[in-house]
């Protein structure tokens, strides 16, 4: 059962193409790898999945229902959710409120009536925002952030910040779950963490990942498939172990990066 | 400030505020009441300012067409003026969301020419629809509100400072407030994610478009409550009071105050209020005081009057955090 | 009648075009928004009666002096106070210029009063009739040397080595550093052209009409209408929005009513800006 089909995705920016007839699904329940070597078009493909940019042609559905042309706050809210590279949230607040911003899509959607309940103090705005805290506050103790609940992101260790990322991301409760290479930047110790995180949000949550990496330590452990791009297309499909013994594939990396990147064990 | 620090000046604050009517002489009294009418104002450009982080050059359009329309239907239509009151700041808020749809798509120097374009456009229509507005002469001799019957005290009357005065700080403390429970409700989040992250929080499902509409309907909803108790206030208007000096000047009274906090433009709008009347024996030299302040704040205290309190207050009380800082 | 429009509508929008480029080269190059360009505008004005009125010079002397002048005005402007702020908020140089546009403009009005001064030239009261068309010669020369100046600056920015730094430190401020280009030097310059140019455009209007401690402010509304309408940073944009500006003024003016007049250039811009937020060649 697919969760998310992308059919004949093309991306021109200028006159190159970064995604060039690109087809993939993604499967209920799964984890899903996407590598490829630099610019291939990993990014650009989250980047239209979330709404950034509109595909020049194709599409996007998630469970049927047309995912391309709609504006970014729009797919979240159907439950598409993402990181990005590097590490990105808000900086100046708490790592409390940030989560907080996350769960907010998910709270009262008419605009004035919200506006008067919060005013006025009424007993279902603060229910609601008791709840909101619950939530957020289970949800940084499934991220193990309850230390750092009340300081500043840009004052914790970076890679909190990137699982604070990967929650507020988890805040909108999301039924897709899309990573921009989480392991960047991060030690051994750390990267089989986000091993351990990956698998319990699709275990406890219920969440399917599509994940783009280049540590392939990484991929190969926590991904039950990989679709492999270059140059904005597929080049190939299939379990860790068939990629790993796909010539193409290899060829792809060794023509931009060392050897030993590509040392799959 | 912690909240111990913060409960505690409050309430000397508000004993103060209360006290004041009693003690100061009718002429100060009347600053303190314009005062608090231009803080009501200045709160409502920090509202625009603050959480959709742009400058308008046209605020005082919003000011205004609340004052305006708090005329017309008082002296015109028959209306009560605490039936007037409410609805003035509604017509300026339908006028900030029609605004908005045009302005809020655009950023910097773009945003700051439209708002002054519609600032201008308002005026000149005030100015040349004479039937209406009354003209470049404006309209003269607007009553105050009516008087009203509370419990306890009777019937209060208008026509006197005092009563006046304590009418403008109530709605000061409900302009504050409103704009705290906005902050500190759910609805905070979202408008502070529009503030610190625009892009990304559209991709943390924040509907960004519609916020900063909200916050810009807001904003001129109290600029035009601000109209209102101006004009019955002040009991004259005229097309002159709303342009693009009276714009300026709130820019200057929020920059000098310092963005970014709620106390700073009220600092703001104290210094500007009172300033002319200390430097009253150098009348002619205030506006140049005032750019000269404005270039001195921007190029050596950008955060101004309240950015070096709080720094002030960081260096001998660094463990003082700020919290989703208002 | 329409002919006679539209030669005013030339007049008019060569002399906003040439406020505008003034306005546009601070943008595009070193990304300072400058409201107090409508006070150096006012001051170039001055420079030119002075000369005129007191030293007895002729239009052309004047004119000269205030490019002088207030070119001088701009670099001193920028060395002492937007220099310092180079590398923070966009905005932060917005209120500065806000808060030299109010310093400027109420020295002036201590130091000059609010009286109106007209610098009388002849060639203001030389009609020059065509049967359909009539100006003076002092119209004319002020188109004349509107667009020699505009032709001047062109050739200054395509084909001389400051003029192609300026290009590079527009197209990439950090990157044209790395290349040996002294921003300091560009920003200085870009300052002196654009003070020139409000220096002329001063000048001329100045003995357009009169010369006034308080005439600064509406030019510098129309300026910065007619920059953001032709698109922040593009010389094109300002004289194309320059003429589109002039011709709703003028025939707003004409055919629908006078009061509303200064009202048409903003529904211009507000209409334009609804379709196309960056401005007609604006680039973002």
């Amino acid at each position: 059962m697919e969760l998310l089909k992308i059919e004949n995705l093309v991306k021109h920016f200028g006159g190159v193409a970064a995604v060039d007839g690109l087809s993939l699904e993604v499967r209920q329940g799964e984890i899903l790898g996407l590598i490829g070597p630099n610019g291939s078009g990993k990014t650009t493909v989250f980047n239209l999945i979330r709404g950034v940019h509109d595909p020049t042609e194709g599409h996007i559905y998630l469970g049927g229902k047309e995912l391309h042309g709609k504006k970014s706050h729009e797919i979240v809210k159907m439950g598409v959710a993402s990181t990005f590279q590097g590490l990105r949230h808000f900086s100046k607040i708490s790592v409390f409120d940030n989560i907080m911003v996350g769960c907010h899509c998910r709270t009262a959607a008419s605009l004035w009536f919200s506006f008067w309940r919060a005013v006025l103090k009424t007993k279902l705005a603060q229910k609601e925002q008791t709840e909101t805290k619950e939530k957020a506050l289970k949800l940084i103790d499934f991220l193990g952030l309850t230390p750092y609940r009340e300081e500043l992101a840009e004052n914790i260790p970076q890679f909190m910040q990137r699982r604070l990322d990967i929650g507020i991301a988890l805040a909108t409760e999301p039924s897709l779950l899309l990573l921009d290479e989480p392991a960047a930047g991060l030690n051994p110790t750390e990267t089989i963490e986000l091993d351990n995180l990956i698998n319990r949000i699709r275990k406890e949550k219920e969440i399917t990942v599509l994940l783009i990496e280049h540590d392939m330590k990484l991929v190969m452990g926590v991904c039950e498939r990989i679709i492999v791009l270059n140059y904005g297309k597929k080049i190939a499909e299939g379990t860790p172990n068939e990629i790993q013994e796909n010539q193409e594939v290899v060829e792809a990396y060794l023509g931009k990066e060392n050897a030993d990147l590509v040392t799959f064990e | 400030m912690n909240n111990k620090t913060t409960y505690i000046s409050s309430i000397i604050l508000v004993i103060v505020l209360l006290i004041l009517p009693f003690v100061l002489p009718e002429y100060p009294l009347h600053l303190f009441a314009l005062c608090g009418i231009w803080i009501i104002l200045v709160l409502s450009l920090c509202l625009l300012q603050g959480y959709i982080g742009e400058l308008s050059m046209g605020h005082a359009a919003f000011f205004g067409i609340g004052a305006y329309s708090s005329v017309f239907m008082t002296m015109f239509g028959g209306f009560s003026f605490w039936a007037a009151l409410p609805l003035s700041g509604i017509v300026a808020m339908i006028f900030g969301y029609l605004i908005g749809l045009v302005a809020l798509r655009l950023r910097g120097p773009y945003f700051a020419i439209v708002t002054l374009g519609f600032a201008e456009i308002i005026r000149m229509v005030l100015v040349n629809w004479k039937d209406v507005s009354g003209g470049p002469d404006g309209i003269i001799g607007i009553p105050p509100p009516d008087s009203i019957w509370l419990p306890l005290i009777g019937q209060i009357s208008f026509a006197g400072k005092i009563a006046s005065y304590f009418l403008i700080y109530i709605f000061v403390a409900v302009t504050v407030y409103v704009v705290y429970r906005i902050v500190k409700s759910l609805m905070g989040y979202a408008v502070v994610s529009v503030r610190e992250d625009l892009d990304y929080a559209e991709c943390v499902g924040i509907n960004t478009t519609r916020w900063k509409r909200f916050i810009f309907s807001i904003s001129a909803f109290f600029a035009g409550l601000a109209g209102s108790l101006f004009a019955h206030y002040v009991h004259f208007i005229s097309p002159y009071s709303f342009g693009v000096s009276e714009s300026f000047d709130l820019v200057i009274m929020i920059i000098v105050g310092g963005t970014g906090t709620i106390i700073g433009p009220i600092i703001g709008a104290v210094l500007l209020t009172l300033l002319p009347e200390l430097l009253h024996a150098i009348k002619d030299f205030r506006m140049l005081i005032y750019g000269a302040i404005l270039v001195v704040i921007i190029m050596y205290a950008p955060g101004g009057i309240a950015g070096l309190l709080k720094s002030f207050s960081n260096r001998y009380f660094p463990n003082l955090t700020t919290k989703k800082g208002i | 009648m329409i002919l006679q429009q539209l030669v005013n509508t030339v007049i008019l929008g060569s002399n906003y075009a040439l406020m505008a480029i003034g306005l546009t080269i601070v943008f595009g190059i070193l990304g300072i928004v400058n409201l107090a360009h409508g006070e150096m505008f006012m001051v170039g004005a001055f420079v030119a009666f002075f000369i005129v009125a007191i030293l007895k010079g002729n239009f052309f002397l004047a004119l000269l002096g205030a490019m002088v002048a207030i070119a001088v005005l701009g670099v001193i402007l920028e060395r002492a106070t937007f220099r310092k702020l180079r590398g923070g908020a966009e905005v932060n140089y917005f209120i500065l210029s806000m808060g030299l546009l109010i310093v400027i403009q109420n020295a002036a009005l201590l130091l000059f009063g609010t009286d109106p001064h007209s610098m009388s030239l002849p060639a203001a009261a030389q009609v020059i009739d065509l049967g359909v068309v009539m100006l003076t010669t002092q119209r004319l020369i002020i188109v004349a040397t509107a667009v020699i100046i505009i032709f001047a600056l062109h050739f200054f920015i395509k084909y001389t080595r400051m003029g192609m730094s300026m290009r590079g430190v527009e197209q990439d401020f950090e990157g044209a550093q790395t290349v040996g280009i002294s921003i300091n030097k560009v920003a200085s310059f870009t300052f002196a052209l654009s003070g020139a140019l409000a220096g002329a455009a001063g000048a001329l209007m100045g003995s357009l009409y009169i010369v006034q401690s308080t005439m600064g402010f509406s030019p510098l509304i129309k300026a910065f209408t007619v920059v953001v309408l032709g698109g922040l940073g593009s010389i094109m944009g300002a004289i194309v929005g320059g003429l589109i500006l002039a011709a709703a003024e003028i025939f707003g003016g004409v055919y629908i009513s006078s009061g509303y007049q200064e009202a048409f250039s903003f529904i211009i811009l507000i209409i334009a800006l609804s379709i196309k937020p960056s401005g007609l060649f604006g680039k973002k």
